[in-house]
């Protein structure tokens, strides 16, 4: 199994078969624009992620190997939430600070199955809880002035939540 | 894991002056950066504030629009414009997917013979053409304040989250499991499917909050307010629509319509004032009244259009399509001195109430469709207006029952012109739209004179900051 380099912002350098490395799209076309010959001990930089991030990444990405490709993107497919296996979502209890920047790693290195159940994951952390309590689970400040407040409560009045 | 915050402007947790950033300059990136340690504490702090907009947006996506609408909005400002933002685009891609289902399941009908086929095709076709009329009402009352091309709009979004879940779910379902929805259809006639009744319910509740809360209460909404009348009847489909002129000029839209409504009746009684009403709050009623007649009347011969449309498409059916059963709307409500009284019905309410003769047999669903009496009915309207001013003998003895005449003229800067004028615009009008909207409505109802009541009725739309 022929591997490849990739070399975090840090400076490390971390050696992956080819066949995870190009889960990542952006890597996968790196290496076709390239045109890397198999043979040659190429190093691939990553100036966006970090030794931490990517050592993540690569984790994810080796036990997702065998997935079958995710469909592609489908504005009229049902947002699912609830589907994020047990390994996943063990692999992603994490704290915030790491949690978005697997999303950004994920974005960047155009992973679109790390992508997706990073932000289920943070889209469950919203899911279901009042504005005050999505303001202190991500320490979000409100600055809405009081009557700005109250136009968005006012308009929402048409469908009270009971 | 939660970091605790000790962050904040001041004791009551808000800023005290109010902020809006466009979408594009809410990334971190806009901000100043003098300071890059403070910025990295910031991330330590609360890094989900951190991340691009295109994230956000990624992550929002997961969410159904109730809980964008109700909850994420009021977060903060950039969780706020994100959110109103996906609403906004939702509700415009429902609009694209219910045409091209429509167009889709109308090529479903060019392959086959199969009656049975054909007949499942036909419930898919009512039941999308029934949201869509839905749709088409919630644009044409909202469009003007949500988010335009052609003016400045003012701070709000398509708020109705709620009802946005419901049109997707039923386009969800639709795809995977279509005869789950129609099969209460199949099992009855005209019954509709608990995912079309909600949107159905919620369409209305949303229209009539939206109104009220959103145009009436705000002053910028005074001017451009003005052919939202037109948008509304532009969504009735089964009214005849004649332009009598159109004059679109860089500047400003002039045209002369008239509509005709049949089977409809439209009655201003004139009563003692019990209370004053402000100037926005008559224009809020009309929205209503025109909306609910539009609404029954699209509803009503829709119902009847799928009817004939199944009787044509089926002539192997096995067993009888059954015609809509009779069905009547009436709506009520006065305004300072005039109280209104209007309403549609369907063929058959009509040929029971006026044309018993033709209708002897009670149980009509087990009679074959008369569409002698359809037709004869529309040819009555359209000898009544050719005969109508030349001689009063023949006006007496063809005076229709019912159906409804609006005379509308307007004249109005072009950017606030009706949604379906600015749509097949070649150029888009100028940012800042400059003069008066200007809107004469004349509503007929000849069959008032049967009953002695007032036949015609004047509504002028001339608004004035102070009223």
């Amino acid at each position: 199994m022929s591997k490849i380099k990739l070399q975090s912002s840090d400076g490390e350098t971390f050696e992956v078969e080819i066949e995870i490395a190009k889960c990542s799209v952006t890597i996968k076309t790196m290496l076709e624009d390239l045109g890397m010959d198999e043979d040659e001990e190429e190093v691939v930089p990553l100036p966006n992620v970090n030794s931490a991030i990517l050592r993540k990444v690569i984790q994810w990405a080796t036990y997702h190997k065998d997935d079958p490709p995710p469909p592609e993107d489908d504005e009229n497919k049902e947002k699912r939430t609830d589907d994020i296996s047990s390994w996943d979502a063990d692999f992603l209890k994490v704290d915030q600070g790491t949690l978005f920047e697997l999303i950004l790693a994920a974005n960047y290195l155009d992973i679109k199955g790390l992508l997706d159940v990073t932000c289920k994951t943070v889209a469950n952390m919203i899911k279901g809880k009042a504005p005050e309590e999505i303001r202190k689970t991500f320490n979000i400040k409100n600055d809405f002035t009081a009557s700005e407040e109250e136009q968005v409560r006012k308009e929402n009045e048409w469908c009270e939540e009971k | 894991m939660e970091e605790t915050s000790n962050e904040s402007d001041s004791d009551n947790g808000y800023y005290l002056r109010s902020k809006r950033r466009k979408l594009s300059e809410c990334s971190p990136k806009s901000k100043t950066r003098k300071h890059i340690d403070r910025n990295d504490a910031g991330k330590r702090k609360n890094p989900i504030m951190h991340l691009p907009t295109e994230i956000l947006q990624n992550i929002f996506n997961f969410l159904p629009y109730h809980e964008l609408n109700n909850r994420v909005r009021l977060v903060n400002h950039r969780f706020k414009i994100i959110a109103e933002n996906e609403l906004n685009v939702a509700f415009k891609v429902i609009e694209t997917d219910l045409t091209n289902q429509i167009k889709k399941t109308y090529e479903c009908l060019e392959g086959t013979r199969d009656d049975a086929e054909i007949k499942h095709i036909c419930k898919k076709l009512n039941m999308l053409e029934l949201v869509n009329i839905q749709h088409s009402i919630v644009t044409a009352t909202i469009w003007r304040f949500v988010y335009n091309d052609y003016y400045r709009t003012p701070n709000t979004c398509m708020y109705g989250g709620l009802l946005l879940d419901f049109f997707k779910n039923f386009l969800l379902v639709f795809r995977s499991t279509p005869e789950q929805l129609y099969s209460p259809m199949i099992a009855k006639d005209y019954m509709l499917p608990v995912e079309i009744t909600k949107i159905v319910i919620h369409a209305k509740l949303f229209c009539v909050h939206f109104d009220k809360v959103t145009e009436e209460s705000r002053d910028s909404h005074i001017q451009n307010s003005g052919c939202k009348l037109l948008d509304l009847m532009e969504c009735a489909l089964f009214a005849q629509k004649t332009t009598i002129f159109e004059k679109i000029t860089a500047e400003t839209f002039t045209a002369k319509y008239c509509f005709f409504f049949n089977n409809t009746w439209f009655i201003a009684l004139p009563i003692t004032s019990t209370k004053e009403m402000s100037w926005r709050q008559k224009q809020r009623m009309m929205h209503m009244r025109l909306r609910r007649i539009v609404l029954s009347h699209s509803d009503m011969y829709l119902q009847q259009a799928q009817y004939e449309r199944e009787v044509a498409l089926r002539p192997e059916a096995t067993e009888r399509v059954k015609r809509p059963g009779n069905n009547v709307y009436t709506g009520y409500g006065d305004v300072e001195d005039q109280f209104f009284y209007y309403g549609v019905m369907n063929n058959g309410a009509y040929t029971q109430k006026f044309q018993t003769v033709h209708n002897d047999n009670d149980e009509e669903d087990d009679e074959h469709e008369d569409v002698d009496v359809v037709q004869v009915n529309n040819g009555n309207h359209g000898d009544f207006f050719r005969v109508a001013n030349s001689s009063s003998e023949n006006m007496l003895y063809r005076v229709p029952h019912l159906g409804l005449r609006i005379d509308v003229s307007v004249k109005c800067p072009i950017a606030y012109a009706p949604l379906r004028v600015l749509e097949n615009a070649l150029v888009k009008p100028n940012i800042k739209p400059k003069g008066t909207t200007e809107i004469n409505m004349v509503f007929d109802c000849y069959g008032g004179y049967y009953p002695r009541l007032p036949t015609q009725c004047k509504y002028n739309f001339k608004p004035s900051k102070n009223m």
